[in-house]
C-alpha cells in the first residue's frame, strides 16, 4: 500500500489543493486512489463535490475503535475520499490518544493501509498534528508544499532539518518539496525559485504556477483540468504526479500516463 | 625516377605540344572545326567524370584555348587604317588582354581548393585563450547592433575568457546605456581617425584578450562561433587569422529586386566559397573585416589594422602575411549579416572595395616586396586586379557600338575568322567556369554584377590609380526599409543611356544588313557586332532591373519552432500552449485558450517562454486571433528577453546553413536571366510572391497594420 503525506509547517500553501488533484491525476490515469482528511477544518470533501451538508467522517468510528473503510466515499471513477467528519473537541482528543499507540494504522487500520493495489494520500492540517506523527509509520512519500514568497525561505532550514516530526520523516522516501505559486513575471519569485532549487536539489519535487484556475476550480468542485484543461498549475500538478509515482516504482508510460503499480514489483 | 620521367614528359611532350597547339595558324574553317572537337571532347569529359583531375584538364584545355586566341588576336588582328581605328582597336586588345590574365590567376586561384575542417578546442578550458569581441560601429541604429552584442553574449565560452566591447565612433548616449544594462564594455574615442581600422586600433589599446574577434555590427554569431574557430589558433601558433564566411540573411539589391525569390547563388557565394578556398590552400586567405579572430601578437608586429587604404582588412591580411604569419579560412557560416538595402548604396559600398584594392595594388603591391611566397602574391594580385573590372567590361558594353553606327573596325581580319577563333576562347571560359564553380555562381550572373557597378566605377578607379592617397572610407548604411516600389534611375543614369544607345545601334545596324544596297558593309561583321551589342543589351537591362526597388518592408527573421509556452490572462488565469513561430517582434501560439474564456473580457497580458537555456516573461498585446492560432506582438522587451529572443533566433549551431545550390546549367541560367528581366519589368513575379505571402499569413499582423495606416496618412497628405 504505497502511501503519501501531504504536510507542511504552514497554512494556505496548497496541500489541500496539491492532495486533491494528485488524486485526480492519479485516478485519471488508472490508479486507485483514497484520499484522507486529516484536518479538523474537514475541507478536502469540498474538493470532490460532496456537498457541504454531508458531514460524515471517520471520526465518527473513533468511539468504537472500528475500521474507517466504512466512512469512505467513493467520489469518481478510481477514486474514494475519507472525509475527517464533524467533530467536537472531545472527539479529536480522543482521536489524538488513539493515535498515541504504535503502529495504530498498521495494527488496527489494515483494511485501509494493507490493500496494495490503493494509492492513499492524506492531507493534514498545518503544522505538526498526532495524525502527522502517526502516519509517519506507514508513508512512503511525505510532500511539503511551501509558497514562493520570502517568507517561505525562513522554513528551509526547518524542514531540512526536520523539525516538523521533530524527528526523521519517515523510513520511505523520505521527504520533497513543492514550490508552489511561482511566478517568473516577478523578479523576487524567480530568485526564490532559484534558491529554493540550489538549497533543495532534487528534494525540490517540482513547482506549481500560480494559476487562477486553481481557485475556479475548487470554487466548481472541479479538477483543475476539468475547469481549464490546458491550466498552468493543472499541468505543474501531474507532472508532480509522474515523479511521485516513479518514485513509488509505479509503471509510468510516456504518452498515456498509466500510473498503474508496475505488476512485477513486490514491495 | 617517377618523378623524373615527369619531367621529362612535361618537357619533350607537354610543352612543345602546347606550344604547338597554341601558335599553329589555321583559317576560319580548320580553326572552326578544331574548336568543335576540342569542345566535344571537353563535353565529353566533363559528363564522364566529376573528378578533380578531369577539371584541372578542362582548365587546361581553356587556358591553352584561350591562350590560342590570344596569340592570334597579337599576330594577325592588330593592323588598322586610321588612328581611331588603331586606338579602339588597342583599347579592346588591352581590355582582352586584362580578361585573360585574370582567367590565368582565378584558374590558378581556384585549381586547388581547401576544405578545412574545424579544429576542436583542447579539452583542458584552463589552456583556452582570452577573446575580446569587437563590434564597432559608427552610425548604425542601436536595434541592429543591440542583437549583434546580445548574440555575442550567447557565443558558447568561458565568462571568464571573454569580453564583448561595443567600439562606438559615434559617441552615443543611448549605446553606453545599452552596453551597462546589457553588462558589456563600451569603448569610444574622442576623433575619427581612419575610420574603422583606427576604431580597432584604438580598442587594442584598451583590452588585453590574446585573440579579437571582430564582429560588423550587424552580423550576429552562433553559439559556436568560438569553439569553431579558436582551436585552429591555438593548434598552430604561427596562425594569425582565421576567417569565416559573410552570409546575409536578408536578400542584396540583386536577389530582392532581380532573381524576385529564385533559387539563385548570391553575389558573395563565390567569394566565400571557391576563391577564398583555394586562397587557403596557397596560405593567402584575406582577411574581410568581420567574422573573423586575430591573433593580437600578430597584429602588435605589424601595428594593428593598416590604416593607409579604406579596405583595412585585405590589407592587415597582406600585411601579416608579409612579416611570416600564417591565415586561415574556415567555410562555415557561423554569422550572419544585414545585406545592402538598396542598389544605390550598394554601388556606394563596391566604390570603396574597390577603391581600397587598387590603393592596395599601387601603394603596397603584392607583386613586390618581402615576405610572400609566389602563389601568395598572384592570390593577392587576382583579388586586386578583379577591381579594375569596370574598365574593361565598359570598354565591352560600348566597342560593338563603334562598328553598327561608324562603321570603324577594331578588329582586323575577317570575322568569320575572328569567330572561329573567339568561339572556342568564350565557350570554355563558360564551360569550364560552370563546372567549377557553377554551384556558387551561375552563368552570366558574374557579368551582370560588373554591368551593374562598372558606369559608377571607371572614374573612382581611375582617379585612385593615379592618386592612391585620395578616399574616404564610407560606412554602408544597413538596416532600412523600403516601403514602395520605385525605380531609383539616379543609380542606374549611365546604364540607361548605354542601353538606349546599343538599342538604336542595333536597329541601325539591322538596317543597314537588310538594305545592303544603300550602306557599305560587311555582312557577317555587322551579324557578329549586332548579336554581340544584343547579348550586351540583355545584361545591361538586368542590370537596370536592379534599380526598380522592390518594396522590403521590415526584415523579420522568423523561426519555426515548437516550445512550450505559458500565457498569461488578466484574471490570472494562466494555460500551457505551444509556441509555433518567434520573431524579434512577437509571436504564435497554437490556441488553447477555452471556448468560454473571452479574450475581449480576459485579455492576454504575458507569455512565458520556456527553452533550453531557461525561462523568461513577455508583456504581450494579441494582435490576431484564429480557431487555431493566437498572434502576439511584444510590448515591452527588457534587455534580458531580448537576449533569449536573440539566443533562440539566431544563436543556434546551424541557424544559418543552407542547402547547396543546384550545379549551374548555362542555357538554363540565360534563360533565367531573361525570365528575371521579364517578371522584373512586368512587375508579376513580386506581386505572385507577395500574394502567395498574404494567404500564408493571414491572421492580422500588427506591424503590417500600422504600416497600412502609416501608408495611408502618407497618401493622404500626398493628395
Ligand atoms: N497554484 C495556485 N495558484 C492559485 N491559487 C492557489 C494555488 N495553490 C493554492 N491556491 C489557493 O490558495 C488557497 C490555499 O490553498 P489550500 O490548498 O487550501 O492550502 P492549504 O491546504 O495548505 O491550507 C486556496 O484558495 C487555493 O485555491
Ligand atoms: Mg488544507
Amino acid at each position: 500500500m504505497p502511501v503519501i503525506s501531504v504536510c507542511s509547517p504552514k497554512g494556505g500553501v496548497g496541500k489541500t489543493t496539491l492532495t486533491s488533484n494528485l488524486a485526480y491525476t492519479f485516478a485519471r490515469a488508472g490508479t486507485k486512489v483514497i484520499t484522507i482528511d486529516f484536518d479538523p477544518q474537514n475541507a478536502l470533501r469540498l474538493y470532490f463535490g460532496i456537498p457541504l451538508s454531508e458531514e460524515g467522517g471517520f471520526i465518527e468510528k473513533i468511539e468504537s475503535n472500528g475500521d474507517w473503510t466504512t466512512a469512505a466515499l467513493n467520489v469518481g471513477k478510481n477514486l474514494y475520499m475519507l472525509p475527517f467528519g464533524h467533530s467536537t473537541q472531545e472527539d479529536r482528543l480522543k482521536l489524538d490518544s488513539l493515535l498515541m499507540q504504535p503502529n495504530y494504522f498498521k495494527d488496527y487500520q489494515a483494511a485501509l493501509f494493507c490493500n496494495p493495489d490503493v494509492l492513499v494520500i492524506a492531507d493534514f492540517p498545518p503544522g505538526f498534528s498526532q495524525a502527522l506523527k502517526a502516519m509517519a509509520d506507514v508513508t512512503d512519500v511525505s510532500v511539503i508544499p511551501l509558497l514562493a514568497d520570502a517568507a517561505s525561505i525562513a522554513l528551509f532550514s526547518q524542514i531540512e532539518n526536520e523539525e516538523l516530526l521533530e524527528g526523521p520523516f519517515n523510513n520511505g522516501s523520505g521527504y520533497f518539496v513543492v514550490l508552489n505559486e511561482v511566478d517568473n513575471r516577478i523578479k523576487i519569485n524567480r530568485e526564490i525559485q532559484e534558491f529554493a532549487a540550489s538549497n533543495f536539489g532534487d528534494r525540490l519535487l517540482g513547482m506549481i504556477h500560480t494559476d487562477t484556475s486553481v481557485i475556479e476550480a475548487a470554487a466548481q468542485q472541479q479538477a483543475i483540468s476539468d475547469f481549464n484543461r490546458n491550466s498552468s498549475a493543472g499541468f505543474d500538478i501531474e507532472i508532480i504526479a509522474r515523479k511521485l509515482a516513479t518514485i513509488l516504482g509505479f509503471d509510468v508510460k510516456q504518452d498515456t500516463i498509466v500510473m498503474q503499480r508496475n505488476p512485477n514489483q513486490k514491495r | 625516377m617517377i618523378g623524373l620521367l615527369k619531367v621529362l614528359f612535361i618537357l619533350v611532350v607537354f610543352v612543345p605540344l602546347t606550344l604547338f597547339t597554341i601558335i599553329s595558324p589555321m583559317n576560319a574553317h580548320d580553326q572552326y572545326i578544331f574548336g568543335l572537337v576540342m569542345i566535344g571532347c571537353v563535353v565529353v569529359a566533363n559528363h564522364a567524370s566529376k573528378k578533380h583531375f578531369v577539371s584541372m584538364m578542362m582548365i587546361l584545355v581553356s587556358v591553352v584555348m584561350s591562350t590560342r586566341y590570344m596569340y592570334f588576336r597579337t599576330t594577325q588582328t592588330l593592323e588598322f587604317h586610321s588612328w581611331i581605328e588603331l586606338i579602339l582597336g588597342w583599347v579592346l586588345f588591352l581590355a582582352e588582354i586584362y580578361v585573360y590574365i585574370i582567367l590565368l590567376l582565378s584558374s590558378f586561384q581556384m585549381s586547388w581548393s581547401l576544405r578545412r575542417p574545424v579544429v576542436p578546442m583542447p579539452d583542458d578550458v584552463s589552456t583556452w585563450p582570452t577573446v575580446d569581441v569587437y563590434i564597432p560601429t559608427y552610425n548604425e541604429p542601436l536595434q541592429i547592433v543591440a542583437d549583434t552584442v546580445l548574440a555575442a553574449q550567447c557565443l558558447e565560452y568561458p565568462k571568464d575568457k571573454l569580453n564583448i566591447y561595443i567600439l562606438d565612433d559615434g559617441r552615443r548616449k543611448e549605446f553606453a546605456a545599452f552596453a551597462t544594462e546589457a553588462g558589456v564594455g563600451y569603448i569610444t574615442r574622442t576623433d575619427n581617425a581612419h575610420a574603422k581600422a583606427g576604431n580597432l586600433n584604438h580598442a587594442m589599446t584598451m583590452t588585453n584578450g590574446e585573440l579579437i574577434t571582430v564582429f560588423d555590427c550587424d552580423f550576429i554569431c552562433t553559439k559556436i562561433f568560438l569553439q569553431a574557430t579558436v582551436g585552429a589558433l591555438i593548434k598552430d601558433p604561427k596562425l594569425a587569422l582565421i576567417q569565416t564566411p559573410h552570409h546575409f540573411y536578408t536578400p542584396d539589391p540583386i536577389e530582392r529586386n532581380l532573381y524576385l525569390g529564385r533559387d539563385i547563388p548570391s553575389e558573395g557565394e563565390l567569394f566565400y566559397g571557391p576563391v577564398q578556398r583555394g586562397n587557403d590552400n596557397w596560405n593567402a586567405t584575406f582577411f574581410c573585416g568581420s567574422c573573423a579572430v586575430i591573433r593580437r601578437a600578430a597584429l602588435d608586429e605589424t601595428n594593428g589594422f593598416a590604416v593607409e587604404t579604406v579596405t583595412e582588412d585585405a590589407h592587415t591580411a597582406l600585411r601579416l602575411q608579409r612579416k611570416g604569419w600564417k591565415t586561415a579560412y574556415l567555410d562555415k557560416v557561423l554569422a550572419g549579416g544585414l545585406a545592402t538595402e538598396r542598389t544605390i548604396l550598394h554601388v556606394i559600398q563596391r566604390n570603396r572595395w574597390a577603391r581600397g584594392m587598387i590603393q592596395i595594388f599601387r601603394l603596397d603591391n603584392p607583386l613586390f616586396g618581402r615576405g610572400l611566397s609566389f602563389p601568395q602574391r598572384l592570390c593577392y594580385l587576382s583579388a586586386m586586379m578583379y577591381f579594375f573590372v569596370a574598365i574593361p567590361t565598359v570598354i565591352f558594353m560600348i566597342l560593338p557600338l563603334v562598328y553598327l553606327y561608324f562603321g570603324l573596325s577594331v578588329v582586323h581580319g575577317s570575322a568569320a575568322l575572328l569567330f572561329a577563333y573567339a568561339m572556342p576562347h568564350l565557350f570554355f571560359s563558360l564551360y569550364v567556369s560552370s563546372r567549377i564553380t557553377g554551384r556558387y555562381r551561375y552563368s552570366f550572373w558574374g557579368m551582370i554584377y560588373d554591368i551593374l557597378l562598372s558606369f559608377h566605377l571607371v572614374i573612382p578607379t581611375l582617379v585612385v590609380f593615379f592618386s592612391p592617397h585620395k578616399g574616404k572610407f564610407n560606412v554602408t548604411d544597413k538596416g532600412g526599409t523600403i516601403d514602395k516600389a520605385y525605380f531609383d534611375a539616379h543609380a542606374v543614369k549611365p546604364h540607361l543611356f548605354a542601353a538606349f544607345f546599343m538599342l538604336f545601334g542595333i536597329i541601325f545596324g539591322a538596317v543597314k544588313y537588310f538594305l545592303p544596297q544603300y550602306f557599305e558593309v560587311q555582312l557577317s561583321a555587322t551579324v557578329l557586332n549586332i548579336c554581340w551589342a544584343t547579348f550586351n543589351l540583355i545584361l545591361i537591362t538586368a542590370a537596370i532591373c536592379v534599380a526598380r526597388e522592390t518594396p522590403n518592408k521590415r526584415q523579420r527573421q522568423r523561426l519555426s519552432l515548437e516550445s512550450p509556452v505559458l500565457v498569461y490572462q488578466a484574471s490570472g488565469i494562466v494555460s500551457r500552449s505551444t509556441l509555433r513561430d518567434l520573431s524579434m517582434t512577437g509571436c504564435r501560439i497554437d490556441n488553447v485558450i477555452n471556448g468560454d474564456l473571452d479574450l475581449d473580457e480576459d485579455p492576454i497580458t504575458d507569455l512565458e517562454i520556456t527553452t533550453e537555456h531557461g525561462t523568461f516573461c513577455v508583456p504581450v498585446n494579441n494582435v490576431g486571433k484564429r480557431d487555431d492560432y493566437l498572434r502576439f506582438s511584444f510590448t515591452e522587451v527588457s534587455v534580458n528577453t531580448h537576449r533569449e529572443i536573440v539566443r533562440l533566433l539566431f544563436s543556434r549551431a546551424d541557424t544559418w546553413e543552407r542547402p547547396m545550390h543546384k550545379p549551374d546549367n548555362i542555357l538554363v541560367s540565360f534563360f533565367t536571366v531573361l525570365a528575371c528581366i521579364h517578371d522584373s519589368l512586368m512587375h508579376n513575379r513580386h506581386k505572385e510572391r507577395q500574394d502567395i505571402k498574404k494567404v500564408e499569413d493571414q491572421s492580422l499582423d500588427l506591424e503590417k497594420f500600422e504600416q497600412q495606416l502609416e501608408n495611408i496618412g502618407e497618401d493622404r497628405k500626398e493628395a
